[in-house]
């Protein structure tokens, strides 16, 4: 690397570099950044599917901070919400979607929406056999991990993250429908 | 012509990057839990290595000296980018459980030391067959390691995708020691050590090491 | 209190139970390759904790008040990489005039923490969980820590290891993996 005495030679070589590698990069941005985004808009909206499996339209409600999506059935009927929260994992955030009957304060349904978890171990979240546990669980239940929620093994600030978020999303939603709508 | 294909073929196994020169280790162990993310990872390192490879190798007359680390450290640096954002767009799914070991190849020293050791003095076209021969041999070892890995781990193959394998029947008791970091360690620890046997046996005459190892991986001397 | 029972939360974790090396699998080269000797694992252990506290501030200032602000998030892994070589070049000028022995026996390995995944890799760590700077910093002390205490454990096995009877084949790094598989065994217990 460069030592001693620095020349603008070398300076002006480096900036050429940097500025030719920025420009490209910003048109790589302007291409993937909208595919990137609908990604995600799609995979928020397959989920909020995923989570309400008897909804059939769902409706997207913003109420002050919260964000959360109304799932009707075929006649109209509200089945549940579904909301984002996020817990803390093992490695960073895990973002969950959670589906919540709100009438019978129950959970209808579970989906992972990011994780960093690690490959083959706390990935692992994200398989049916772990999620599945939650659904039909009722809003007073403990989820206390190892008595309430089976953990994968190894995992267990992983499974811990997943819970938290669920437990997040049930108290941001008793907020909003708390005095009864 | 021979030159070129000489160039190419050392990589696949003579001067294999993961079992002979011991570059990039990092991905190595930290991917190759499935043979999935070990194929996906070794074709990323491999474009970077690639396109890397050809524009250090035309520039190398316009670089300095002095700056020539630090340009090809941005050079590669864009090319990661150009992965990062593309497998985000295209493939989200491995993209997202690779996480960072994406923008991690930029320090992976498998590219950096091809690049200064051989892009920085040859021609574009062994440039380039030097890069692709690196390339698949990275690739080929690390989609080896993750299939070890995941037949043992998980008892299938190519997880995650539409080609998925069971290769375990029922009665197999996956040993998820071979997901965690231990399984990595260990078998990579015993594949090198079978590489090298196999080696010596084949080339009972050369002494262990006695091959043309030595010109990039000055890390390996001390090892 | 809570505070700073949180900002110690996180220095274990990224010292012990997330152990860069040992369960993320950053920074394996200057591991496998300065392990040889206690007291040269113990100085790169240093060197790597100082880039990495040093860089994990400067990152903190660029990814808030540069990349963020102006839109430019796509230029983040070139500004990350161009601070860490300037920082691992500054480390080297000055383990050079303070104590050139120490500066001879960590040799080539100075320059090569620029590609030590590790320290990268803490810089993506930290834009990626919106650390806030307090955090930032400990977080760098802490996985710094944590490398320093895997390298130099990994020395001292591999100073007792020369004297017992290794396989050919397995001599070297192999041997040097397969400890290390044990040693990953013993953090992810410290991890449940």
């Amino acid at each position: 690397m460069a030592k001693g005495k620095i020349e603008p030679r070398l300076v002006i070589v480096l900036t050429i570099i940097v500025m030719c590698s920025a420009v490209l990069l910003s048109f790589v941005h302007q291409w993937t950044e909208p595919i990137i985004a609908e990604h995600a808009a799609s995979a928020d909206a397959e989920a909020v599917l995923a989570v309400l499996p008897e909804a059939e339209e769902t409706e997207f409600v913003s109420a002050g901070d919260l964000i959360y999506y109304k799932g009707f059935d075929g006649a109209g009927n509200l089945i549940g919400i579904a909301l984002q929260d996020e817990g803390r994992g093992y490695e960073g955030g895990i973002r969950v979607m959670v589906g919540l009957d709100m009438e019978d304060e129950k959970v209808l349904g579970i989906d992972i929406l990011e994780h960093s978890e690690t490959p083959g171990l706390g990935s692992r979240i994200t398989e049916e056999d772990f999620l599945d546990q939650f659904v039909g669980k009722s809003f007073s239940d403990s989820f206390e991990l190892q008595n309430d929620i089976d953990v994968i093994s190894g995992a267990t600030a992983s499974s811990r993250g997943v819970t938290e978020a669920i437990k997040g999303a049930i108290d941001k939603a008793l907020e909003v429908y708390g005095g009864g709508e | 012509m021979l030159k070129l294909f000489k160039d190419f073929a050392k990589g696949l196994w003579k001067e294999n990057p993961v079992f002979v020169m011991l570059l990039g280790m990092c991905p190595v162990l930290a991917v190759t839990n499935t043979a999935t993310t070990g194929l996906f990872m070794g074709v990323a390192t491999s474009f970077v290595l690639i396109g890397a490879g050809i524009v250090n190798s035309l520039l190398k007359n316009l670089i300095p000296a002095e700056v020539r680390i630090p340009s090809f450290i941005v050079i590669i640096a864009t090319f990661v980018t150009i992965v990062d954002y593309t497998s985000r767009a295209f493939f989200p799914d491995i993209a997202a459980s690779l996480a960072l070991f994406i923008p991690l190849i930029i320090v992976n020293c498998l590219i950096l030391g091809r690049s200064e050791s051989f892009a920085s003095k040859m021609p574009v076209s062994r440039a380039i067959a030097d890069a692709v021969g690196m390339g698949v041999g990275f690739t080929w070892a690390l989609t080896f390691l993750g299939a070890i890995r995941e037949i043992l781990g998980f008892g299938t193959l190519f997880r995650g995708t539409e080609f998925t394998l069971q290769v375990m029947g029922e009665w197999f008791e996956p040993l998820s020691i071979m997901t965690l970091p231990p399984g990595a360690f260990l078998t990579l620890g015993v594949v090198i050590g079978v590489f090298r046997a196999v080696e010596n046996k084949s080339l009972s005459l050369t002494r262990l090491f006695g091959n043309s190892s030595l010109n990039t991986a000055k890390e390996e001397k001390s090892i | 209190m809570e505070g700073i029972s949180n900002l110690a939360m996180l220095f274990v974790a990224a010292a012990i139970t997330n152990n860069f090396i040992l369960t993320q699998f950053l920074g394996i080269c200057p591991f496998l390759g300065v392990s040889k000797e206690v007291p040269t694992a113990f100085s790169m252990g240093l060197a790597t904790t100082f880039v990495m506290t040093t860089s994990a501030v400067f990152v903190w200032v660029i990814e808030s008040f540069i990349l963020v602000p102006l839109g430019i998030e796509f230029m983040r892994y070139i500004a990350f990489i161009l601070v860490i070589s300037s920082f691992v070049q500054l480390t080297e000028l000055f383990v050079k005039k303070v104590s050139p022995p120490l500066y001879k026996a960590l040799g080539i390995f100075l320059p090569l923490i620029t590609t030590n995944c590790a320290i990268l890799g803490l810089a993506l760590m930290i834009s990626m969980e919106g650390y806030t700077f307090i955090e930032s910093t400990i977080f760098g002390l802490g996985a710094g820590a944590g490398f320093t205490l895997a390298i130099v454990l990994m020395a001292g096995i591999r100073e007792r290891l020369e004297f017992a009877d290794v396989p050919e084949s397995l001599k070297g790094a192999p041997i040097a993996l397969l400890v290390a598989g044990i040693m990953a065994m013993a953090f992810s217990g410290l991890a449940m």
